[in-house]
């Protein structure tokens, strides 16, 4: 076990004390936290990438709607409909080569 | 500063500039605060004050509402045995929550003086902040205060709602 709070650490129980306070939290605190996580992801594994950075500042602006009670639905499905736009350009690329 | 701009003012912050906190001051907030009112003048908060940011560390991965990196948290915690002695079974049924929070929101208008932000953060593991903070088994932790420069203005304060649907006068009824 780490003698010092790791980041990836850090995440790990963010996720499983996060899975016990949803239990009794209010309904938004759920996609609050697995927006946190996503972006406490990015911080570990793609600090430097561009792309991921900028799904990153899209993932704290989901947050400030969640955080002001404004509906975050639709940016949440925007963002996730340009993941897969990403994939299917990954994919398109692979098809041409 | 007035104590109307003062409530208006409070935000949730959750972004802090890495400052160090004088100790000073945050003590200064705190001899204020405790003028909050409690049941029967039990007056049995504990304060544990954490500006180590190693420990602060700890305590943010078991406090998953903690955002940010405060350089200093106020643990606002009540002293149960003590509590139950002036108050009785009443302290467990709510009155130790309404004084906790009483006193932190005092705590969140008194920082405002000094330039600082503040949030209170009900979401974090009881059990694991206990263990971290060595504490007794009566001293309850109740709410978490971040307390720190605010980096970035808050986002604009969701508006509330006409007073005219939530006020009845003398018996209650619907709002207009």
């Amino acid at each position: 076990m780490p003698k010092k709070i790791t980041p990836f650490y850090d995440l790990l129980c963010y996720l499983i004390i996060s899975a016990r306070g949803c239990i009794d939290e209010p309904i938004n605190y759920g996609p609050l936290r697995l927006v946190e996580a996503a972006s406490r992801l990015i911080d570990i594994k793609e600090p430097s990438n561009d792309l991921y950075q900028d799904i990153k500042l899209r993932l704290e602006d989901i947050q400030n709607l969640i955080l002001s009670d404004t509906n975050f639905e639709k940016e949440l499905d925007d963002l996730i409909l340009n993941l897969a736009q990403i994939v299917s350009n990954v994919e398109e690329t692979k098809e041409k080569e | 500063m007035e104590l109307t701009d003062a409530i208006h003012q409070r935000r949730s912050v959750r972004n802090y500039k890495g400052n160090i906190l004088s100790r000073k001051n945050i003590l200064q907030i705190l001899e204020h605060a405790i003028w909050a009112p409690t049941a029967s003048n039990m007056q049995a908060w504990k304060f544990i004050i954490i500006d180590e940011p190693e420990l602060i560390t700890q305590i943010k991965t078991f406090s998953q509402g903690l955002f940010g990196n405060p350089p200093a948290i106020i643990i606002t915690c009540i002293d149960m045995i003590k509590a139950r002695k002036k108050a009785g079974k009443a302290a467990d049924l709510g009155l130790a929550y309404y004084d906790a929070a009483l006193v932190s929101q005092n705590i969140s208008l008194l920082a405002l003086e000094f330039g600082l932000g503040t949030c209170l953060i009900n979401s974090y593991h009881k059990g694991a902040l206990k263990k971290l903070l060595k504490l007794p088994e009566e001293i309850t932790p109740h709410l978490i205060i971040s307390i720190g420069y605010p980096r970035t203005t808050p986002i604009k304060a969701p508006p509330r709602v006409p007073i005219t649907e939530i006020v009845s006068w003398n018996i209650h009824e619907e709002g207009e």
